[in-house]
């Protein structure tokens, strides 16, 4: 018996709902269930072990940092990563897609090769080449060499923290644009200027980031900080860094050899605006990361 | 025999529902607010005790105002509810503690203290159940209603009607609502969203029932000032009736009469909503004027929380206008969505075309739509619609995730039911094909059930199968578990670990509320991160900065436990050297 009009509309709308409906069935029996086990983080941690120490690991997946970190130690050393370059090889756990826009992100501009994949069950570990990357042969958050200073003088350094007369500074993991990096966090008084210098190795860049923490002190204070180099006493650089954009990287060219280099940072406004007015106690810090690379191999 | 079958399957699915709830939430763990509302219940709940005992002493100015300056910037009643609740059936908290710190006995003493806080909400979400299952059965009449016509309708004998049975949309539209997770898990807890949500449903009956006739106007009146002393959402509930009215009235296509005019429904809710809500709530006792005057500028200069939405933090306007929207898809099936989203369209446009009979005799002031088309596809869109076109506003915060339009969802389920109704009216199945309604509404029913069992009792961060779950919700950037509640699960573990504890975001007062129950780790106080030796981390995406503070204070990245729903991880523990 052929349908009329309203029959066939009725049953064709009713039969999008139950495909719908079907599909969900489907969509709730992927979703309502723990993809990870006990099993998998080992054979996940076994993997990573077999790597060599001194290439980053990256999880591609934020949101299950705190789980992976606590079953794959190896994850945290490279937790905070200022980008991926002074890294020739690196490699992704993922769950899915290893190259999330963050991670595309610290790539800036790197050209990857891919080395393959081990297939770890819903987990798979992506390894990646990034030829033109370069070696860093110098970090700003472990080199000792360098000497702090304000403008009154000489800096303490106590365990992590470099104690001046204008404020401290910290090596430590920050949150800046809504991601964790390990920088240099240097809490000082409005328009004190924090500086560091010494004889070091550079190679053919020094590539650095600025950003500021935490997500409510950008909230309520914009005003930006002076990035300054010089190498053997010549002003070589100077940038000028807002919030607004986020992990702000910045790189010079240099000559490769040992050089007497000088990184100074002034912090135009540290505090924050409240509807009470200006607060110079609740702080804005910004974060400094700055590394000497190699030319590419 | 029908109808008191639907009525007694209401009721019985209503009682279901609150005795899971007051079960089902035992685990569910204690939310930001609802440690100020369990501190402001017990408050109001001894002032309540001692009037009952002294009546001199509500008239007692300074008692009074101490109570009630709890939390004063919401109305009191479903905190004094809750108070006198435990105050019935509070289980004595745990011997050895000073008697301010421990849960006192109630009269008949059977749940914890804050279970029991719980069970006035429960009880509206049952009720709510019950009323939708009645509204829904309703649906299945084989004529539009008509305001007014209360008799049940003659059996329509005549060959070729298809009838459906009345469960079939009784039991869509009360499950379509309170199976679905977020609904679920804000029935069961101390607050006032699924309450206000219930009550703005009540009083829409209540309306359709008083544009017929007096008696139930004169009880709109006072159920709307009820409704606005659980929450200041039921404020604009006048506004939209008004709206309806003066659609009803257009769409009558005759000259209103003048009883009409100033009809007894608007009469009722403009004259008795004020007291009621005066009544109900102590705080105005006193300077009635300024003391709204403050709560109104409260609610209108609301402070901007962080919010994550599609990977981006929101604490400050403009504000993302399909917020809303997208956060409805990704928590309520699609199939149940696109069901509601055909149920409004079909019936505003059968609204908009009925008319009332030629033969209608003149409208009174007392029953000023009497023998009018009811055009609940009207009420169904403006009360379905307003609470998510309010949130899209640029420049309304948008913190607390879907709990703001809960409002919406029993219009769109009354309106689901409409749309398989006439779905299935339209197909009309014959022989045992009849039976395909009931069999398939399962089907429908399922994924949002599953979703809400599955999530238990995490169920403010679970999500939609097409959304993909927690997961999906995770990739997409969704908020997690804004309120700072899934902790129950590590409360073992903490009692391991050496104190003091950093908190988080896990409210003093609701730690307190743990320890009156003797369920806190005893001697595990709360501290500054500075002093801790563990910290709490729930996690949102602007939490980072608390959890780098942690990673820098313990020297480590790794937490000890991690609280999961699906692998997404909603709250960890961390403990370390320092």
């Amino acid at each position: 018996m052929p349908l009329d009009a309203t029959r066939r509309r009725a049953a064709v709308l009713l039969g999008v709902f139950g495909l719908v409906a079907a599909v969900e069935w489907i969509a709730a029996a992927r979703a309502y269930r723990p993809l990870l086990s006990a099993a998998d983080w080992d054979a996940a941690a076994a993997a990573l072990a077999a790597l060599p120490a001194d290439e980053p690991v990256l999880l591609a997946d934020d949101w299950l940092g705190p789980v992976a970190r606590r079953h794959l130690p190896a994850l945290q050393r490279s937790l905070g990563r200022p980008d991926l370059h002074g890294a020739p090889r690196f490699h992704v756990l993922a769950l899915g897609e290893p190259l999330r826009p963050d991670l595309r992100a610290d790539l800036d501009g790197l050209a990857l090769e891919p080395l393959g994949v081990d297939d770890l069950g819903p987990l798979a570990l992506h390894h990646f080449a990034a030829p033109a990357s370069g070696h860093v042969l110098w970090d700003i958050l472990d080199q000792p060499a360098l000497l702090p200073a304000d403008r009154h003088g000489p800096c303490k350094k106590a365990q992590k923290t470099w104690v001046c007369k204008q404020g401290r500074v910290t090596a430590r993991w920050a949150e800046v644009g809504y991601r964790p990096r390990r920088c240099l966090a240097l809490d000082m008084s409005d328009g004190a200027a924090f500086e560091l210098r010494g004889r070091v190795e550079l190679g053919a860049r020094l590539r650095g980031h600025l950003g500021f923490t935490d997500f409510n002190g950008r909230l309520r204070n914009d005003a930006p900080a002076v990035v300054e180099l010089e190498v053997d006493g010549v002003p070589r650089a100077r940038w000028l860094v807002s919030d607004n954009q986020g992990w702000a990287g910045f790189e010079l060219a240099t000559a490769p050899g040992p050089a007497e280099l000088t990184v100074r940072v002034t912090s135009l406004l540290a505090g924050t605006f409240t509807p009470g007015g200006y607060d110079p106690d609740a702080r804005r810090v910004p974060c400094l990361d700055l590394r000497a690379l190699t030319e590419p191999a | 025999m029908t109808r008191r079958l639907t009525a007694l399957v209401a009721v019985a699915l209503g009682l279901v529902v609150v005795l899971l709830l007051a079960r089902g939430h035992r685990d569910v763990g204690y939310v930001r607010d609802e440690g100020i509302y369990f501190h402001a219940s017990r408050a109001y709940a001894d002032w309540a005790v001692r009037g009952l005992r002294s009546p001199s002493a509500l008239f007692d100015r300074a008692a009074r105002d101490r109570a009630f300056a709890v939390n004063h910037e919401h109305p009191a009643l479903m905190k004094l509810a809750g108070g006198l609740s435990a105050r019935l059936f509070s289980a004595p908290g745990p011997e050895g503690q000073p008697a301010e710190a421990r849960a006192q006995a109630g009269l008949l003493p059977l749940v914890p203290e804050g279970a029991a806080m719980r069970l006035p909400a429960q009880l509206l979400a049952g009720l709510g159940v019950v009323l939708l299952a009645l509204a829904g059965a309703a649906l299945a009449r084989p004529r539009g209603h008509v305001l007014g016509d209360t008799s049940p309708p003659p059996p329509d004998l005549s060959p070729g009607t298809w009838t459906i049975h009345p469960l079939v949309p009784a039991l869509l539209a009360a499950l379509w609502f309170i199976g679905l997770p977020h609904v679920w898990f804000h029935a069961g807890l101390h607050c006032f969203d699924v309450p206000v949500a219930v009550l703005t449903l009540a009083v829409v009956l209540c309306y359709r029932r008083a544009l017929a006739s007096w008696r139930w106007s004169l009880l709109l009146g006072p159920l709307l000032g009820v409704a606005i002393s659980v929450k200041h959402n039921a404020l604009f509930v006048p506004v939209l009736l008004g709206v309806h009215y003066l659609a009803s009235l257009a769409l009558a296509r005759r000259r209103p009469s003048r009883g009409q005019w100033l009809p007894l429904p608007f009469l009722s809710m403009a004259l008795l909503a004020p007291p009621t809500v005066l009544a109900l709530w102590p705080w105005l006792w006193r300077d009635p004027l300024v003391r709204l005057g403050e709560y109104f500028e409260f609610h209108r200069l609301h402070a901007y929380y962080n919010t994550e939405y599609l990977h981006i933090n929101y604490n400050q306007p403009p504000l993302p206008w399909s917020y809303p929207f997208v956060l409805t898809w990704a928590t309520v099936p699609t199939a149940l969505l696109l069901l509601a989203g055909l149920g409004l369209v079909l019936a505003v446009r059968k609204d908009l075309s009925a008319k009332p009979p030629a033969d209608l005799p003149a409208n009174t002031f007392a029953a000023p739509l009497r023998g009018h088309p009811a055009r609940d596809g009207l009420l169904w869109a403006l009360f379905g619609l307003f609470p998510l076109l309010l949130i899209s506003l640029p420049s309304i915060p948008i913190f607390g995730g879907t709990k703001h339009w809960l409002t919406a969802y029993p219009f769109l389920a009354l309106a689901a039911a409409f749309a398989y109704v006439t779905l299935w009216r339209g197909l009309a199945p014959t022989g045992r094909l009849r039976h395909l309604p009931a069999a398939l509404l399962p089907l429908l029913l399922v994924p949002a059930l599953w979703s809400t069992a599955h999530g238990h009792p995490h169920g403010l961060s679970q999500y939609a199968p097409l959304a993909g779950g927690a997961r999906g919700a995770a990739d997409l950037g969704l908020l997690r578990g804004f309120w700072g509640g899934a902790v129950a699960p590590l409360l073992d573990d903490m009692s391991r670990r050496p104190g003091p504890l950093y908190l988080h975001d896990l409210h003093e007062l609701a730690r307190l509320q743990y320890e009156r129950e003797g369920r806190w780790p005893p001697g595990l106080a709360g501290a500054p991160l500075s002093r801790a030796r563990a910290g709490l981390l729930f996690h949102e995406r602007h939490m980072l900065s608390n959890e780098v503070d942690l990673w820098n204070h313990f020297g480590t990245t790794a937490p000890v436990d991690v609280v999961t729903l699906d692998d997404v991880p909603l709250t960890s523990l961390y403990a370390g050297g320092n």
